[in-house]
């Protein structure tokens, strides 16, 4: 190896956005190692100001095309929370079948089109196509689809939700959607664990790699938490003063990233599936256990390379919970409830969400006339930015003697393990003349 | 009956990115006026879902702002062929889905629609915001009476 080498990975592929890596060695020395983020600022924040507490959801819903789902639960919950709005037994029931249709969603393109290829070896998955994995791809397809599917039929569309709405569905889903859902996740079990075997056969292309870092998740005392919970930290414990969740995330700004960084109790942590599975992992379903157990994963896990198989642990969870959310809403009847009326006052509310990147909170001061005056939204992967960078500085001198090119995957493979989302709204096409 | 699907693509909260979310739903309010064979969807930001949604139809035209070097508001409809024979990078969002990849994987799993166009919109600007840029809007009108025709002259195409 020579002492001497530099990697600068500028937008890095096969994540969300634009993020880089830089390393300089000299001397066998480490100069620089720096994860920027170089996105433009968003400011979507400034958009909810003005706006009635009705269009806060369908504005953040519009945020990102792969959280759109968790952006509007988020959004709801912040906006019922400052109106006293009670939702019913049943829409929280189905909002809960949305978040796992948009958990699926996100986890799987993750798994299947962003990571699988690292583990098998090829730059993406356009060559696995008739290849030996052409199967694989098939079922990767195959699952996404459902999710797809899954979160058109309960929330109207696949991406930007719009059946979602303040106390409760403009139009719900009929016991005949719910049957036939019910029936395809059934037999999207079996395919889950044939993928979850195509990925524990390659998974010793995992690096090894720990570093001990706080976890930060919601928690529920009777469920797997996603819809709902209380901030809970592997290194704190449970925060039920939701209101004050600043405490916990402490956003700051760092000098090379147009990204906020957030830390608590250490210099930086993690959110994401693996904080989820670290926290909350003997909640799983029994089938999500057993793929933990295919891949040994157990809780505490400090490897943040694990956060891809929590994902597919998750991706079962999902499956499993959906099917028993349904059993309950047909078990009590799908009734034709009107949504919860909000009685507009001049408050504050605070909503908080895991997506499928972690956890995420809206925030929004309204007037008396019901108008945002002010707005904050936590994003996940500002949560994690701190965290990536600390986990490079453990282990590029571990990987030091490799060669640069190796050193340099690793690396790319470590921030693509966070399924980083850096930019969630910039969409363009640019076409140019050649 | 052929299935064909008109989907718009963009991103509402960056102005002119947003107007084939704006066209799409410009063009439900007349839908009236269209065959049932035609379904009007809202693709937004979804990136690798167009994959799922291509699936579904015989034809499909997609609508987005297009960077083609033209004025704000101009109009312009690309085949398939066109943008694949010219090596046209075109990218659908950064969330790392390029369009030409998803046909490619489309096409690889047999269920790309038989007739693919794109009809672009040139777009001023793409900065945060939620309102059109004054040139787009002042063209609003012409824009949605070229899609209509443009529509209308695919139908007849396929």
């Amino acid at each position: 190896m020579s002492n001497d080498f530099s990697i600068n990975v500028e937008h890095l592929t096969r994540v969300e956005g634009h993020g880089n890596i830089e390393l300089n060695v000299k001397n066998g020395k480490i100069e620089k190692l720096q994860w920027s983020v170089v996105e433009a600022p968003r400011f979507f924040e400034a958009m909810l100001r003005g706006q009635n507490y009705n269009e806060l959801r369908p504005i953040t819903s519009r945020i990102c095309g792969i959280c759109s789902i968790g952006h509007s639960l988020a959004s709801l919950k912040a906006t019922e929370d400052a109106l006293d709005v009670k939702i019913t037994e049943q829409t929280a029931l189905l909002r809960r079948l949305a978040i796992n249709g948009e958990n699926m969603q996100s986890h799987i393109l993750h798994i299947g089109y962003l990571a699988a290829p690292d583990l098998l070896g090829v730059g993406s998955v356009f060559p696995l196509i008739g290849s030996k994995h052409n199967d694989t791809v098939l079922k990767i397809v195959k699952l996404h689809r459902l999710a797809n599917e899954m979160s058109d039929m309960i929330c109207g569309r696949t991406v930007h939700p719009i059946r979602l709405i303040v106390g409760g569905f403009s139009l719900l889903p009929t016991k005949k959607q719910l049957l036939a859902l019910q029936k395809r996740l059934g037999e999207s079990k079996s395919v889950t664990k044939d993928l979850a075997s195509v990925i524990q056969s390659v998974s010793d292309k995992l690096p090894n790699f720990t570093r001990e870092t706080e976890y930060i998740a919601l928690s529920a005392n009777d469920e797997y938490a996603f819809y709902d919970g209380v901030l809970n930290s592997t290194d704190t414990g449970k925060f039920k003063d939701y209101k004050n969740y600043q405490t916990i995330t402490n956003e700051y700004f760092v000098p090379h990233s147009t990204a906020k960084h957030a830390k608590h109790n250490r210099e930086s942590y993690m959110v994401g599936a693996l904080a989820r599975f670290n926290l909350n992992s003997n909640q799983l379903h029994p089938g999500a256990k057993e793929v933990a157990k295919m891949f040994k994963l157990k809780a505490i896990s400090y490897n943040p390379f694990m956060n891809t198989i929590a994902q597919l642990v998750e991706f079962m969870h999902n499956i499993e919970d959906s099917i028993d959310l349904i059993d309950t809403l047909l078990d009590k009847g799908i009734k034709d409830e009107k949504p919860v009326k909000a009685k507009v006052k001049a408050s504050r509310g605070v909503g908080l969400v895991e997506v499928p990147r972690g956890l995420l909170i809206h925030d929004y001061t309204l007037n008396s006339k019901g108008y945002c005056t002010k707005a904050n939204c936590i994003i996940p992967t500002n949560q994690n930015h701190a965290n990536i960078q600390l986990d490079m500085e453990k282990l590029v001198p571990e990987i030091i003697d490799k060669p640069p090119k190796e050193i340099e995957l690793t690396l790319e493979m470590l921030v693509r393990a966070y399924d980083p989302c850096i930019s969630c709204s910039t969409h363009y096409l640019d076409v140019k003349f050649i | 009956m052929k299935k064909i699907g008109v989907i718009g693509i963009g991103n509402t909260l960056r102005k002119d990115d947003g107007i084939g979310i704006i066209l799409i739903e410009k063009l439900v309010e007349q839908k009236e006026n269209f065959s049932k064979q035609l379904e009007l969807i809202d693709g937004g930001t979804g990136g690798m879902n167009l994959l799922h949604l291509l699936a579904r139809f015989d034809s499909v035209i997609i609508v987005d702002a297009v960077n083609f070097d033209g004025k704000p508001g101009e109009t312009k409809t690309f085949t398939l062929d066109e943008i694949e024979s010219k090596k046209i990078p075109v990218k659908t969002s950064t969330h790392e889905s390029d369009f030409l990849k998803i046909i490619q994987l489309s096409k690889q799993l047999k269920e790309c629609p038989t007739n693919l166009f794109i009809f672009g919109i040139q777009p001023k600007d793409t900065s945060h915001g939620q309102k059109l840029s004054s040139d787009l809007q002042k063209n609003l009108q012409s824009i949605l009476y070229n899609i209509n025709k443009e529509i209308e002259k695919i139908i007849k195409q396929i």
